[in-house]
């Protein structure tokens, strides 16, 4: 369909074919050379089953599926609010919420434990609680919430303003209640937009290493993620990392596939 | 907008023309400069060396790069060039030599030791052979940190002592939450208060950062570990004699007092340094 945007006679065509093949090598070939490794990895197998990877991926799997329950739970409706209300205060709710995309994410880490470390702002009345954040899973999750619902929240909510809000008054004039408005109508349409947006959210959560590295602590089995296994295992055992990135790398490219099929839809969607 | 531009060009203008100037300066004044690569650990202490030194011999310039040992003798392999290599675990020194990058011998110049911090949080202070006890949250280096491999021996020989039961260790290290990725990082978990207690170098519970907020807890002297600090010249080095003049300072009554002052043991056994050594006191 776009085969012919770009007339071959246009001078920025050779320009733009450098660029590209310039562009496809340079973030080609470490990955390339990395899974070239690994496969020279004699024990590669061994490394994907060692205790210390699939402890690892275990905690990461949970964590993360935990992470997109409470994102998706608490953004879909924050962003339904973003994608129909006009107000200043939700304009500027609007920026803040996408605060953790450009933040650094130790920076996240470091004002995590400032406000639910043990000697943090609310650190001392959730100890009085019993509640002891740093150093568990959950602190794990709090990472990965914090650096990845930004991403589901606005896919959702440019979801939500694909539907323009005609085609919710048209059937509620019809006579249908906004709530199975919502549930009939809104939802289903935005659905390739806000899947899309659970998957780079989810791809986000599982590469989470700055923030969980500061707040989480890294002990095997208990806060250890795929990232942080793998800079563990850096120092002491190349093959163990290389097969733990190599598992990474087959989970992004799911992921991008996903993300593909998922945008051919909205097109369909669409036409 | 061409205002704007305007203003950047002359700002930048500015800029260098001020670094010209500093650097011209330097020149004029005809101090050389000693690149001096050391051990993070040895932060605190070497700023105040190198202070030191620079009033005793006006003529130079100490300019200290610190990261942790192996990352500076990754860049010393890469071809990062230092007059001084001052680390904190023979093994890099030995790597460095065995590609053929030093000149001499090194120099054993100080001895640090593990010690146990608490958080000055804790309601109660946790004594050695209280690490043991269920729910005592307790943070050490990773294994492949020097300091994370000397924690476990440390409790190791504790576990073989009278006093601290049998499995000691493995009770111990059930109650660790984190291997955190340098001794730093640990003595910081501490001093925050998110854990109770952490096994760190002397050196760092003596620093400035950490030593207001955290307990020291002495570890006995025959359950310790003594981590050696050698410094060696470089064979590419731009000042040869005055590398050799600092590495001397080190072993100087002054130097060794200054690196105790930080928590270091010194080596004051002159039969510790070898004899090539100028400057040896």
């Amino acid at each position: 369909m776009f085969r012919k945007v770009i007339n071959p006679s246009n001078p920025w065509a050779p320009a733009g074919w450098a660029a590209t093949v310039l562009y496809l090598v340079f973030i080609g070939l470490p990955v390339l050379a990395m899974l070239v490794r690994a496969g020279q990895q004699s024990d590669f197998a061994a490394s994907l089953t060692s205790s210390l990877t699939v402890q690892a991926l275990q905690l990461s799997l949970i964590t993360s599926a935990v992470s997109m329950a409470v994102v998706v739970v608490f953004g879909t409706p924050l962003a339904y609010l973003l994608a129909r209300g006009d107000s200043v205060a939700l304009k500027a709710v609007d920026a803040v919420v996408e605060l953790p995309i450009v933040l650094p994410p130790v920076v996240a880490g470091v004002a995590m434990l400032m406000a639910f470390g043990r000697q943090g702002i609310v650190g001392p009345a959730l100890t009085g609680m019993g509640i002891h954040l740093p150093f568990t899973a959950i602190a794990v999750i709090f990472a990965q919430v914090f650096v990845a619902a930004p991403f589901y929240i606005r896919a959702a909510k440019l979801g939500f303003q694909s539907i323009g809000k005609e085609f919710e008054d048209v059937s509620q004039t019809l006579g249908v209640s906004p709530w199975s408005t919502f549930w009939r109508l809104t939802l289903p349409l935005a659905a390739p937009s806000i899947l899309g947006g659970l998957a780079l959210a989810w791809a986000r959560a599982i590469s989470e290493f700055g923030a969980t590295i500061m707040f989480a602590g890294n002990l095997t089995g208990r806060t250890q993620t795929m990232p942080l296994a793998i800079l563990t295992a850096m120092e002491t055992d190349i093959g163990s990392a290389l097969a733990m990135s190599a598992l990474l790398l087959a989970g992004s490219l799911a992921v991008l596939a996903i993300l593909g099929v998922l945008a051919r839809r909205r097109w369909e969607g669409r036409l | 907008m061409l205002k704007i531009a305007v203003a950047l060009a002359l700002g930048a203008a500015t800029l260098l023309a001020g670094a010209g100037c500093a650097a011209d300066t330097s020149q004029r004044a005809g101090r050389t400069e000693l690149v001096v690569f050391a051990a993070s650990s040895l932060t605190d202490a070497f700023r105040e060396i190198a202070a030191r030194f620079e009033s005793d011999n006006p003529e130079v310039n100490v300019v200290l790069n610190f990261a942790g040992s192996q990352k500076l003798r990754t860049q010393l392999e890469h071809g990062a060039k230092a007059d001084v290599f001052a680390s904190a675990d023979m093994r890099q020194t030995d790597a460095v030599t065995e590609a053929g990058l030093t000149r001499g011998e090194p120099t054993v110049f100080a001895i640090n030791r593990l010690a146990l911090i608490n958080s000055r949080h804790a309601s109660k202070k946790i004594a050695l052979d209280e690490l043991a006890r269920p729910g005592i949250k307790l943070v050490v280096a990773q294994p492949a940190v020097p300091a994370g491999a000397y924690a476990r021996q440390v409790l190791q020989n504790l576990d073989s002592k009278d006093g601290f039961g049998p499995g000691f260790a493995a009770r111990v290290l059930a109650n660790l939450v984190s291997e955190e990725p340098s001794v730093r990082s640990v003595a910081q978990k501490v001093a925050l208060g998110d854990a109770d207690a952490g096994l760190v170098y002397q050196s760092d519970a003596l620093s400035a950062d950490i030593a207001p907020r955290v307990e020291v807890v002495a570890i006995p002297e025959d359950c310790n570990i003594a981590a050696e600090y050698p410094a060696v010249a470089l064979a590419d080095a731009r000042q040869p004699e005055t590398a050799r003049q600092f590495i001397g300072f080190l072993l100087s009554p002054q130097g060794q007092g200054i690196l105790e002052r930080h928590g270091f043991t010194p080596v004051s056994d002159s039969a510790a340094v070898p004899a090539n050594v100028p400057g040896n006191p």
